[in-house]
């Protein structure tokens, strides 16, 4: 009986859905080269970044990345209802949560990289 | 039996406010807007894409939120403009893009005005946009306000979604003729992920973007502005 509960429950999660909205490569994994790497590459390998910040002084560019996705809401049955429930978490991301900083010059070429 | 008319009367209430249209322009406005020239604008107050994804969990839903920023890869303001500025003509009415017409200092100021409140507050022109417009002959400026875009997506839904308002305010008046939702959106055309819509430099947004614009200029516009029935 046991078995089978853990068999079905090991179907269960099986079948659970993750989260396709992360950057398209672990932040940990992008191996850039400075004064080579173009902006291009960047967003190719990690996708877009959280955040872009322009310099208009010294023309550089800011890119703030963040790790993994927000988890906006919770969508949860009511018992035996077949009626649901939403509970909305969390805020917007704050600077503090940004995990990788790239800098780029006026070339698009990334001269910078903080982690 | 109580409790199943009032989810009844619930989910029709539900599809008549879902399906509440857009307010029309009133038709003296839309007769001076037939003889008049009009300035148009595209304007997006945050260059960033809001993505938004339904997770199934097995035993609960999640719903998980990624934002990206395309600040300075796409100058959306410029480039939506002037696709649209030919869209409107096509519509029989004289329009041009308000970069042909008025200094970048004067468009810069009007979207900083922008980000300063919400879209739900009335438009209100600077003295030094309105005469740069009066200068050029044009009557009215019809222009459409974004604050991002918004993408959704779940097991076989991939949905974008630009949460524009459009507005027409005479210019000489500086008095806003009209304020409504204009729907722009539709489903992407992706292989995969969501997030291929980022790839060379934002291709797959850009074509969406105009895409829906296009049908939307097209389908909605027309009776928004009271040019048909």
């Amino acid at each position: 009986m046991l078995l089978r509960i853990l068999a079905i429950l090991l179907v269960l999660g099986l079948a659970a859905c993750a989260t396709t909205l992360d950057n398209k490569n672990d932040l940990s994994s992008a191996e850039f080269k400075l004064n080579e790497t173009k902006k291009s590459e960047v967003a190719d390998y990690l996708g877009l970044p959280a955040k872009i910040s322009n310099s208009e002084e010294d023309k550089k560019q800011y890119w703030y990345y963040t790790d993994g996705t927000k988890l906006s809401g919770l969508i949860l049955p009511i018992g035996a209802t077949g009626m649901t429930t939403t509970i909305h978490t969390g805020g917007p991301a704050s600077d503090l949560d940004y995990a990788a900083m790239f800098v780029f010059d006026e070339n698009d070429t990334l001269i910078e990289v903080s982690r | 039996m109580k409790l199943f008319k009032f989810l009844v009367l619930l989910i029709v209430s539900a599809l008549f406010f879902g399906c509440a249209a857009s307010p029309k322009l009133s038709p003296d406005v839309t007769q001076s807007l037939k003889g008049s020239k009009l300035a148009v604008a595209y304007a997006q107050t945050e260059k960033r894409i809001h993505y938004n994804e339904l997770v199934y969990k097995v035993f609960w839903n999640e719903t998980r939120t990624k934002d990206v920023s395309y600040n300075g890869l796409w100058d959306i303001d410029t480039d939506l403009t002037s696709y649209m500025a030919p869209k409107v003509c096509d519509l029989g009415l004289k329009a041009v893009s308000i970069y042909d017409v008025v200094p970048e200092e004067n468009i810069k100021e009007l979207h900083e005005s922008l980000m300063a409140k919400p879209r739900e507050e009335e438009l209100v022109l600077s003295d030094g946009l309105r005469a740069k417009l009066m200068d050029e002959g044009i009557d009215y400026l019809l222009m459409l306000r974004n604050d991002h875009i918004g993408v959704y997506t779940q097991i076989g839904l991939k949905q974008g979604q630009a949460h524009a308002m459009m507005y027409v305010q005479d210019v000489r008046s500086n008095e806003q003729k009209y304020a409504g939702f204009f729907p722009c959106g539709g489903n992407f055309k992706v292989e995969k992920n969501v997030r291929e819509i980022e790839n060379n430099n934002l291709a797959g947004l850009k074509d969406h973007m105009k895409e829906w614009l296009d049908v939307s200029i097209q389908k909605h516009m027309p009776k928004q502005l009271g040019l048909v029935q």
